[in-house]
C-alpha cells in the first residue's frame, strides 16, 4: 500500500512536470560550450576529462571528505543534455540513459538528477552539497567551476 | 435378517441423495471456485504489470531512474512475486536491410532468477506484461507471480468444502436414520401387533400421538381390533351355543343309533343262518337309511338289504318304519313269499305315510332286495323293489324256469343279475304287485344283496362314480375267495376309492354262499 502511494505520487508528479515543461530549443553547440560546476570545496579545481567521465559515470561516488557525489544534468532531450551525452560520455542520449538505468538497477550508483531548465539545475546544485553538474558554459551563476584539462569550458 | 425394510429403504434413499451431491461438493464446486480465483488472480497480476509498466514509462520519460526502480519496487514488495523484469526489445537492421526483433533482459529481480524470456503462464505461475514505449527504452515490464498462494487457498477451500460436505452428509444420514426410525418404528409396532392379532391376541391397542397418516393407521387398527374382538366374542358365544346344541343332537342321534342297531340282526344270527356269509355295513352318518333285515322261521330264512329314502336321521326314521313293516308282514300276516312280503310291506308303509288327516305329503319309502332261502333247498326266492339280486355261479341259472341272461363272464364264472321291479316301496304313481322270482342255484354259488351306496360313491383320480359295472367286475374277480376276505377287499376298495372325498350315501352289501 505504501509503495502504491509512493508510485502514485511519482506518476502524478511526473505528469505535472511533463505538462508544464516546454520543449527546449535545440541549437548546435560548439567545443567549449560546456562547463562543470560543483557545490563542494573538496572537488579539485582542475580535472582531466577522463577523470571527469569517471566521476560523472558514477564510478567515483564520494568526495575526499566522504560527501556523497550527487550528479545533476540537463535532460538528454535538451541541447545541453544532448551535447553532454556526446561530448562527455561519448554516447548517444539513448545509450546514456540506458547506461544510467542499468547502473541504478545494478545498485552501482544513485540515479542522477535530470532537469528541464538550467535555473532548476542551478538551484538544485546550490542547495545540494556535493553536487556536480554539467552546464552551459558561462552560466555558473556564482557556483564553483572546475576546469577540465585546464579549461573552464570544453 | 430381513434386508428389505422401510428403514433400510429410507437410509438407502438418503445415502443415494447425499452421494449424488458429493461430486458437486467435492469436485464441481471447488473447481468452479478455483477457476474464479485463477481468473481473478490473473487480472490482479495483469493490473500489477500495467501499474508497474505505467510507472516505468513515466519515470523513463522523465529520466527518473530512481522512479523506475520505485515503480518496479511496487511489484517487488509482493510476497507472491516470482520475478519482475524489464525487457528490452530492439529492432536490429540486418545487412540485407531486413529487421530482426531482439529481446533481451535489461534487468530482473531477483537478480539470481533464471528467466526464460519467452516465459508463459503455467500451473505454478501467472505471467503478465505491460509495454514500455519511451525514447530511452522500448520493451516491456514482465511480471511473474506464484500461484502457490492461490493453490493454497484452493486447497483450503477444498478442505473446507470436504469438511462441510462430510458434516452435511453426516447430518443428512443422521436425519435419514432419524426419519427411518420414526417411520419404521411405528410400522414395526403395527406389524408386531398385527402378528399378535393373527395369533388370536385381540387385546392389542396401539398408542401413537402422531397426527399424520401413521397416526390415522393406528387409530384404524385399534378400531379394527376392537371390532374384531366384539365379533370374535359373538362368534365364540355362537360357537359354544352351536357346540352345545350339536352335542345334544349328537347324544340324541347316538342314542338313536342304539335303537337302530337293536332292529338290525346280529352277526351271530346271520352266521347261524348262513355259515359262509358277510355283511358290509357302512352308514354315512351315525344312524343310517340303509338297513339289513333277517327273519328266520324254522328252515326258512328271509334276508334283505333295504335302502330307505335319504340318510342320517330321516333315513333312520324311515328304516324303523320299514323294518317294522317287514316284521309285521311276516309275523302278523304270516307271509314268507318275498313278493307277498313286499306287497304287504308296501301297503303298510303307504298307510303309515298317507294318513287321511295329515296335511303333509310324505314321499318317503325304500328300495329293497328280499330273498327267501330254505335250508337244504337249492331254490331261493327273490323279490326286489328297484334293487337287484346278484348271483355268481359256474353254471346256468334258471329264474322261474327260464334261463337267466349272463351279465358278465370271467373265464368259467358267470355273473347274473335279477333286477327288482321298477317300483319302490312307498308312494308311487302306478302301483303294481311285486314279482316273485324262484331261482335254482348250485352249491358254491354266491348271492349278493346290495344298496346303491357302493356303486354311486364318487372318488378315484377323476372324482367319478365307482359305477355298477366296476362293482360287478370286482365281485366277479373275488367271488371265489372266502366271504370274510371279500368283505375286507370291498371295504378297502371303497375307502381307497373315496380318498379325501366324503362318503355320499350309506353302503350295505351282503354276500351269502349257497
Amino acid at each position: 500500500m505504501k509503495n502504491l502511494t509512493k508510485l502514485s505520487f511519482i506518476i502524478a508528479l511526473s505528469y505535472s512536470m511533463l505538462s508544464i515543461t516546454l520543449p527546449a530549443l535545440i541549437t548546435p553547440f560548439e567545443t567549449g560550450s560546456l562547463s562543470v560546476i560543483v557545490n563542494t570545496n573538496e572537488a579539485p579545481t582542475n580535472i582531466s576529462l577522463s577523470n571527469l567521465k569517471s566521476v560523472l559515470k558514477g564510478e567515483k561516488q564520494r568526495w575526499k571528505d566522504g560527501t556523497k557525489i550527487t550528479l545533476a544534468f540537463m535532460k538528454t532531450s535538451t541541447n545541453i543534455g544532448s551535447e553532454m551525452s556526446h561530448r562527455v560520455f561519448d554516447m548517444s542520449e539513448k545509450q546514456l540513459n540506458k547506461y544510467f538505468l542499468a547502473q541504478v538497477f545494478q545498485g552501482k550508483m544513485s540515479s542522477p538528477e535530470f532537469f528541464d531548465s538550467e535555473t532548476d539545475l542551478l538551484n538544485f546544485v546550490k542547495n545540494t552539497k556535493g553536487t556536480i553538474a554539467v552546464i552551459k558554459a558561462g552560466n555558473s551563476s556564482g557556483l564553483k567551476t572546475i576546469t577540465v584539462d585546464g579549461k573552464t569550458s570544453f | 435378517m430381513r434386508l428389505i425394510t422401510i428403514q433400510n429403504k429410507i437410509i438407502v434413499v438418503v445415502i443415494v441423495i447425499v452421494l449424488s451431491f458429493s461430486p458437486f461438493l467435492f469436485y464441481f464446486y471447488p473447481n468452479q471456485q478455483k477457476n474464479i480465483l485463477t481468473e481473478g488472480y490473473k487480472k490482479e497480476v495483469s493490473n500489477i504489470a500495467t501499474t508497474v509498466g505505467l510507472g516505468v514509462n513515466i519515470a523513463l520519460e522523465e529520466q527518473n531512474f530512481a522512479g523506475v526502480e520505485t515503480a518496479m519496487s511496487f511489484a517487488k514488495s509482493d510476497e507472491r512475486l516470482n520475478f519482475v523484469a524489464l525487457i528490452q526489445i530492439d529492432s536490429i537492421e540486418n545487412k540485407n536491410g531486413s529487421k530482426t526483433i531482439e529481446k533481451s533482459i535489461f534487468t530482473v529481480f531477483p537478480e539470481n532468477f533464471k528467466l526464460d524470456i519467452e516465459v508463459k503462464s503455467s500451473e505454478k505461475m501467472v505471467v503478465s506484461n505491460s509495454p514500455i514505449l519511451t525514447e530511452i527504452l522500448n520493451g516491456e515490464v514482465l511480471v511473474g507471480f506464484s500461484t502457490k498462494s492461490i493453490h493454497q487457498t484452493i486447497n483450503e477451500m477444498r478442505f473446507t468444502s470436504i469438511i462441510s460436505s462430510l458434516i452435511v452428509s453426516l447430518l443428512g444420514i443422521l436425519l435419514g436414520l432419524w426419519l427411518a426410525k420414526n417411520i419404521s418404528k411405528p410400522v414395526l409396532q403395527l406389524r408386531e401387533a398385527a402378528g399378535k392379532v393373527e395369533n388370536g391376541d385381540l387385546d392389542q391397542s396401539l398408542i401413537l400421538k402422531s397426527k399424520d397418516e401413521i397416526g390415522d393407521l393406528f387409530v384404524a387398527f385399534n378400531s379394527m381390533v376392537s371390532q374384531l374382538n366384539l365379533t370374535t366374542n359373538e362368534l365364540v358365544e355362537q360357537k359354544d351355543l352351536v357346540e352345545e346344541k350339536n352335542k345334544s343332537m349328537t347324544d340324541s342321534i347316538s342314542y338313536a343309533k342304539r335303537i337302530q342297531e337293536a332292529i338290525l340282526p346280529s352277526i351271530d344270527t346271520i352266521s347261524e343262518s348262513f355259515n359262509d356269509s358277510f355283511v358290509m355295513y357302512m352308514p354315512k352318518d351315525i344312524v343310517s337309511g340303509d338297513f339289513y333285515w333277517l327273519e328266520k322261521i324254522n328252515d326258512v330264512t328271509l334276508i334283505s338289504v333295504a335302502d330307505c329314502t335319504g340318510h342320517g336321521v330321516p333315513g333312520a326314521f324311515v328304516s324303523l318304519v320299514s323294518s317294522n313293516a317287514l316284521n309285521s308282514s311276516v309275523k302278523e300276516y304270516k307271509l314268507t313269499e318275498p313278493a307277498s312280503i313286499l306287497n304287504q310291506t308296501n301297503s303298510i308303509i303307504r298307510s303309515h305315510f298317507e294318513q287321511e288327516n295329515s296335511q303333509v305329503e310324505v314321499r318317503d319309502g325304500m328300495d329293497i332286495s328280499l330273498c327267501k332261502i330254505v335250508k337244504n333247498d337249492s331254490k331261493i326266492e327273490f323279490a326286489g323293489a328297484l334293487n337287484p339280486l346278484w348271483i355268481i355261479s359256474k353254471s346256468k341259472i334258471l329264474d322261474n324256469g327260464k334261463n337267466v341272461t349272463v351279465n358278465l363272464v370271467d373265464e368259467d364264472s358267470y355273473f347274473y343279475e335279477i333286477k327288482g321291479d321298477k317300483q319302490p316301496i312307498g308312494r308311487y304313481i302306478e302301483q303294481k304287485k311285486y314279482l316273485n322270482h324262484t331261482v335254482e342255484l348250485n352249491s358254491g354259488d354266491i348271492i349278493y344283496l346290495i344298496s346303491d351306496g357302493f356303486a354311486d360313491q364318487f372318488g378315484g383320480e377323476k372324482g367319478k362314480k365307482f359305477k355298477y359295472k366296476t362293482f360287478k367286475k370286482l365281485l366277479l374277480s373275488i367271488w371265489e375267495r372266502p366271504l370274510k376276505e371279500q368283505n375286507e377287499i370291498l371295504q378297502k376298495t371303497i375307502i381307497d376309492w373315496m380318498g379325501d372325498i366324503e362318503q355320499l350315501d350309506d353302503i350295505c352289501v351282503i354276500g351269502i354262499r349257497i
